[in-house]
């Protein structure tokens, strides 16, 4: 069972597999909406998920997320799908409740496989106090899996990707780079031992971050994966009305990813999120296009892009490394809008 | 933001412990930071949140023990 | 004139094979990339755009031909390390091998207070170990109901890779118990020791 390889499966896996973010917007634009007063965080805001408010003191989070295999075996496969699902739920500040599993399987391929890949994503979900409810599976040429999870998070104490403010401190919590390497293993260009440190970055669940966000009042803060730590950092500048400043010499980054862009190994992902990216961004002369690429590399169940206040940056960069984040870094800053929403270099 | 109790020599730190640890309280030895100046290399450090400090002197103070309150972060 | 045939090939492939020739070139020589698909044609385009490089297309049938002349250097930044800082620096190259719960010789009660403000000063330290082992008597630091479990917990977070031996948990029947880190053996525990830059042995 160990040596059948998940990955003979699929061309794109991970996160690359998203549909580009202007097809996206445009196929969601004019649908009609189902607005209500209870919706406190919407679809118009192109948020990490919903969040509904059921009573004075609870709201619930729905969020859901699949792809395509990224690795070879199908346990790891199940907690970095899972891993990757439950992450929005921690996105809003949230703790997660209850998940159901979205599968899809080839008929050809032995059933054992399949059962790795669930048992890995029950795991995860038990690992995040959450509780499995069900599922669903279909037959399909090409695996997929992930979850659709419900989450509850205080009406007060939602964040969201719309509260980020001028004076912010951004602290990402996971390193950037994880889609290069996946695609310079897939050339073989990088080893197993690099590939296996990605793979558990993966694997590690926001949920630690998510709860040093509300201990310290966080309002605003994103996940960063398949829009690359460019799109999604985009996305929150623009809800948020404010532009977003990222320093690509502070950038944590997975060993030999900046090495494999430099031979070019760039995954297509970088450039679908260029083309989403590029209106609305400046990157400065002194960002060289090696660093360009690496902010638009599309990650998959990447860190927490988080707007911290000012005042709170050192102790909550020692907390979130004493908790399981240790490449938590400063990466750049929220100042008033400007005429780009975002500004790298 | 922790309690850190300093005392005059190790002989007292040691029985300290025991005395603290055996009244249910929780700490941990510590190495006594640097910019404190101190007889005794050791230290006990203890969380605010579940240490009740006029119990800690009581059963310090009635065990012949004498000792500093620091505040550290 | 120089061709690259990247016909058949997935991305990024036909980007690593157009760079490398470019970087194999002279200035004002021409380059001839041939894709057999949109997006490979789009990307390459683009990469040679953000080399200042003019580049045009032409297609013929399924055939995407690129042709492009190496204008001024391809850009390398050979400053990698600047940017990327993956290398947690507060980790240092050494390990530290617990061979019992107590340090030093000498008066047992001391020899046990002194390992605790060993154990809980290490997360407070710059250079912290690599990588920590645990031996013998010293697997009774790793188990449930430790008094340094939180720091060893807390070392584990920043990094610290906890090996505790299982030949030792099982000899004192604390299998079970184990709180941190994970059950190794002696032959990886030797490993670790073997490649370290230096070894504790407190």
């Amino acid at each position: 069972m160990k040596s059948f390889d998940l990955l003979s499966t699929v061309v794109d896996g991970g996160c690359s597999c998203k549909l580009p973010a202007q097809e996206l917007a445009e196929v969601l634009a004019n649908l009609p909406g189902t607005p209500h007063e209870n919706l406190l965080v919407n679809t118009d805001h192109h948020d990490d998920a919903g969040v509904y408010k059921l009573t004075e003191e609870m709201a619930l989070i729905q969020t859901t997320d699949f792809f395509s295999p990224l690795c070879s075996d199908p346990y790891e496969f199940g907690q970095i799908a899972a891993a990757n699902a439950l992450s929005d739920v921690y996105a809003m500040g949230g703790e997660v409740l209850t998940a159901l599993n979205l599968a899809a399987f080839p008929a050809k391929i032995p059933l054992t496989i399949l059962k790795e890949i669930l048992r890995g994503g029950i795991e995860k979900v038990k690992e995040a106090g959450g509780i499995i409810m069900g599922g669903h599976t279909i037959v399909d040429d090409v695996p997929k899996f992930g979850l659709a999870v419900t989450g509850t998070v205080h009406p007060a104490k939602i964040i969201t990707n719309a509260a980020a403010k001028p004076g912010n401190v951004l602290i990402l919590t996971k390193p950037i780079g994880a889609g290069i390497i996946m695609a310079g293993h897939r050339l073989n260009e990088t080893s197993d031992e690099n590939l296996q440190t990605v793979l558990d970055t993966m694997k590690i669940l926001n949920r630690r971050g998510s709860q040093i966000m509300q201990q310290y009042g966080v309002k605003a803060a994103t996940d960063v994966t398949g829009f690359g730590l460019a799109g999604h950092a985009l996305k929150m500048a623009l809800a948020s009305q404010v532009t977003l400043k990222i320093s690509p010499a502070n950038l944590p980054c997975f060993d030999t990813a900046y090495a494999l862009v430099e031979t070019g190994c760039i995954p297509g992902a970088c450039f679908r999120n260029l083309d989403f990216v590029e209106p609305h961004c400046r990157f400065e002369p002194t960002t060289s296009f090696n660093q360009k690429m690496l902010v638009l590399d599309a990650q998959t169940s990447g860190g927490l892009l988080i707007c911290c206040p000012s005042s709170s940056v050192d102790a909550m960069l020692l907390d979130l490394k004493k908790s399981g984040y240790p490449f938590s870094a400063v990466i750049g800053e929220v100042v008033e809008k400007e005429e780009k929403a975002l500004v790298v270099g | 933001m922790n309690y850190l109790l300093i005392f005059e020599s190790t002989h007292h730190v040691m029985k300290a412990e025991k005395l603290l640890l055996a009244a249910g309280f929780r700490l941990d030895i510590i190495s006594t930071p640097k910019e404190i100046s101190s007889a005794c290399g050791l230290s006990i450090r203890m969380k605010p949140e579940n240490t009740d400090l006029e119990m800690v002197r009581l059963v310090l103070t009635e065990n012949g023990l004498t000792f500093n309150i620091h505040e550290k972060k | 004139m120089k061709t690259v045939d990247a016909r058949g090939k997935l991305c990024p492939v036909p980007l690593i094979m157009t760079k490398k020739a470019l970087t194999e070139m002279s200035e004002n020589e021409t380059l001839e990339v041939l894709l057999d698909n949109d997006t490979s044609a789009k990307n390459v385009t683009r990469m040679l755009e953000e080399f200042r490089m003019s580049v045009s297309l032409t297609k013929n049938g399924n055939i995407f031909k690129l042709t492009v002349t190496k204008t001024g250097e391809v850009p390398e930044n050979s400053h990698a390390e600047d940017f990327c800082e993956i290398e947690n620096q507060e980790i240092s190259n050494y390990v530290i091998a617990f061979q019992r719960n107590t340090l030093g010789e000498g008066n047992a009660d001391l020899g046990i207070i002194l390992l605790k403000a060993f154990v809980n000063t290490l997360p407070e330290v710059n250079a912290k170990p690599r990588k920590m082992v645990f031996l013998n008597a010293g697997i009774f630091l790793a188990i449930n109901d430790s008094p340094v479990l939180e720091a060893l917990k807390t070392l584990e977070n920043m990094g610290t890779e906890i090996l505790v031996c299982g030949t030792c948990l099982d000899f004192y029947e604390k299998k079970n118990e184990l709180a941190v880190g994970k059950v190794s053996n002696m032959y990886d525990i030797l490993e670790v020791l073997a490649t370290a830059g230096s070894v504790l042995y407190p």
